[in-house]
């Protein structure tokens, strides 16, 4: 059997198995890194207490998909570089992340989680283009979250960034 | 066996989604800034999460906003003394400088003063500045070319903005030979010299040894065969130097573009002062149409073949090596400069040649001021010997498209004419192939993937002409044979 045609054992938090290949587990950078740790114990599951059934299944239908593309280099996180990015997203990921909010949100924090950079791209991308055009109200609903400013607060913050107001 | 374990239930997405400020900030570095404007209003998680991306980059144009807007100048305060505001009267403007050490990168355009942000407001420095961009660009549309405007104007080492508020960069790009405006920036480490071909500096000893040498190269006891006094004088007739440079850079990324003077041009009418046969293209009105910071073109093309970068370039890298701390020069696009036989009329040199010149330029400089130690202060020189890499456009092209941080949208242009060019051009380019194979033409060295838009249709055109024009004289010569052959028959 070739190296890539071997099977991870995953364990999602409502205590689901799925037999993967492990070129499709190494998407995630965290799966990688527990496979590598726990060596030749074949058979052993890998728990994944984050990621729900129904959300891994999804991911791995993502990792399935682009199971053949170049890992993204260890290093390529840097945030602050992130300014100038385009919010641009590919034909098959825009079809496959068409789901409903709350599944959004779980893949984000899931694939934050496995460290699947391209996937916590697609995924932000998509909360970015819901995001725009927004007012502050819209945004806390979309959110679930309440305004924690004082008046006098609030007032600072407009004044002092006005010039970026539309 | 499994590791299995029963976990608690999770709290709704969305609310684990909106504490995790690390995911909220890669979200918002998605969105442009009138978005971000909203976003920051929303609550402080997302406050905090999102005003690091609005404030990253500065950027200092005609007609651009002026984040510093709300902190204004008091009227009695000079340029260079800190405001003391009375922090308990409401009445007291914003005081930005809390919100500048999120300020990563900061692009000057060229701009008028009275745009310029430091001279409306007292900006400390930049505390966390990487990267400064000195994007020249044109000038503004409402100022004219006199000198009256030309003083409205504030670029380089008048930009205040630049020279004390930008003074912590750690890296900077910079689009002409001139250093002046950064020459106090002691943190910076790393600059890349965006230069046209054209933008050479002119060294006035060696340099016009050298030229005139080239000039009488049949005659080696002529006017340049000796070595001179004036080799050694380094000065450059442009006034600009490498000496500016501040002794803390350590790495120089050349990259040469734009050979065709098709990007960011800004140009001017000129009196003629006779500086050189180079300058000798009189504009309409007696003067001479000059490129700004061109020093040897004006808007009829290129004259730089003489003197030209085979001599200008060694002596260049030999300055390096002597007047600066750089232990690595990265030279990109090279292929453009020193490979096209376009570059050279008088003093023929080969690509590879040229190349071996410039990495000993660099070592003989090098060696040049360890010797004179005694007389220049060396105080912050190492012993380390300095590199010289080269590397293709191509490389550039790829290391740094996606990135969006040395290439603007306006240079993108030149790359991608390149590198990844739209459909349109590369049908042109298939057609120029084409009708040189119809000729059966060697289209080897033909370079196809240089050729511009503008080159193809030219050069379509002139072809499409010359056939033309030929199959008129064959015409008329098979009428003339015809007429003979007709007279031939009635007599």
């Amino acid at each position: 059997m070739s190296d890539n045609k071997q099977k991870v054992i995953l364990q999602t938090s409502d205590d689901e198995q799925f037999t993967v290949e492990k070129i499709v587990a190494e998407r995630s950078a965290m799966i990688k890194s527990m496979m590598e740790d726990l060596g030749e114990q074949e058979g052993q599951a890998i728990p994944l207490p984050n990621v729900s059934s129904s959300v891994l299944t999804k991911i791995l239908e993502y990792c399935d998909h682009h199971k053949n593309e170049p890992l993204p280099a260890a290093d390529s996180s840097d945030a602050d570089d992130s300014r100038r990015k385009t919010s641009e997203i590919g034909e098959w990921d825009a079809r496959w992340i068409q789901v409903d909010q709350e599944m959004l949100f779980e893949i984000i924090l899931a694939a934050n989680y496995l460290d699947i950079k391209p996937l916590l791209d697609v995924g932000c991308k998509t909360v970015a283009n819901m995001i725009k055009g927004k007012t502050p109200e819209e945004i806390r609903k979309l959110f679930n979250i309440t305004n924690d400013f004082t008046p006098e607060e609030e007032e600072q913050i407009r004044k002092e960034n006005e010039w970026a107001e539309e | 066996m499994s590791l299995a374990m029963t976990y608690p239930t999770p709290s709704p997405a969305s609310s684990r989604l909106a504490d995790t400020s690390d995911i909220l900030s890669h979200i918002f570095s998605f969105l442009p800034q009138s978005t971000l404007f909203n976003v920051l209003q929303v609550s402080k998680t997302f406050f905090h999460a999102s005003v690091p991306h609005l404030y990253h980059t500065l950027t200092i144009a005609p007609g651009g906003r002026n984040i510093f807007a709300g902190s204004r100048r008091l009227d009695n305060l000079t340029l260079d003394q800190k405001p003391t505001f009375n922090q308990t009267d409401p009445s007291n403007e914003i005081n930005k400088n809390s919100l500048s050490k999120y300020i990563k990168r900061v692009d000057v355009y060229i701009h008028e003063i009275n745009e310029c942000p430091f001279v409306k407001q007292y900006i400390e420095p930049l505390p966390n500045l990487e990267i400064l961009h000195l994007a020249k660009g044109k000038r503004p549309t409402n100022i004219s070319t006199s000198d009256e405007d030309r003083e409205r104007i504030c670029s380089n080492e008048k930009c205040q903005f630049v020279t004390k508020v930008c003074t912590n960069a750690e890296k900077v790009i910079v689009r002409e030979l001139d250093f002046r405006s950064i020459m106090k920036f002691d943190k910076l480490e790393k600059v890349v010299l965006k230069l046209r071909p054209c933008e050479l500096p002119f060294y006035r000893g060696e340099g016009m040894s050298k030229y005139r040498k080239s000039l009488y190269q049949d005659d080696p006891d002529g006017d340049g065969g000796s070595q001179r006094e004036e080799d050694h004088d380094y000065s450059n007739i442009w006034f600009r130097s490498f000496h500016h440079l501040p002794p803390s850079v350590k790495q120089l990324d050349l990259v040469w573009w734009d050979e065709r003077h098709q990007y960011r041009i800004d140009s001017y009418e000129a009196s003629f002062r006779g500086f050189g046969h180079w300058f000798g293209r009189a504009g309409d009105g007696g003067g001479v149409r000059t490129m700004k910071n061109c020093n040897y073109c004006d808007q009829m093309g290129c004259i730089r073949y003489s003197p030209h970068v085979g001599i200008q370039l060694p002596i260049m890298f030999k300055v390096l090596g002597r007047q600066t701390n750089i232990r690595q020069i990265n030279v990109w696009n090279f292929e453009r400069v020193g490979g096209g036989e376009w570059q050279w009329k008088d003093y023929e040199v080969g690509y590879e040649d040229l190349k071996d010149q410039l990495k000993d330029g660099f070592k003989i400089g090098r060696t040049e001021r360890e010797r004179a130690k005694d007389t220049i202060d060396c105080s912050d020189h190492d012993q380390e010997e300095g590199m010289v890499k080269f590397h293709s456009g191509l490389e550039y092209y790829s290391t740094h498209s996606q990135d969006n941080n040395e290439i603007d949208r306006e240079e993108m242009k030149y790359w991608k004419v390149r590198f990844d060019p739209p459909d349109k051009l590369r049908e042109l380019r298939k057609r120029v192939i084409e009708e040189m194979e119809k000729k059966s033409w060697n289209t080897t060295d033909v370079k196809i993937d240089f050729w511009s838009e503008d080159s193809c249709v030219d050069w379509l055109i002139e072809r499409h002409n010359a056939q033309r024009a030929e199959d008129e004289r064959k015409n008329k010569i098979e009428m003339i044979e015809e007429e003979d052959e007709s007279d031939v028959e009635g007599e």
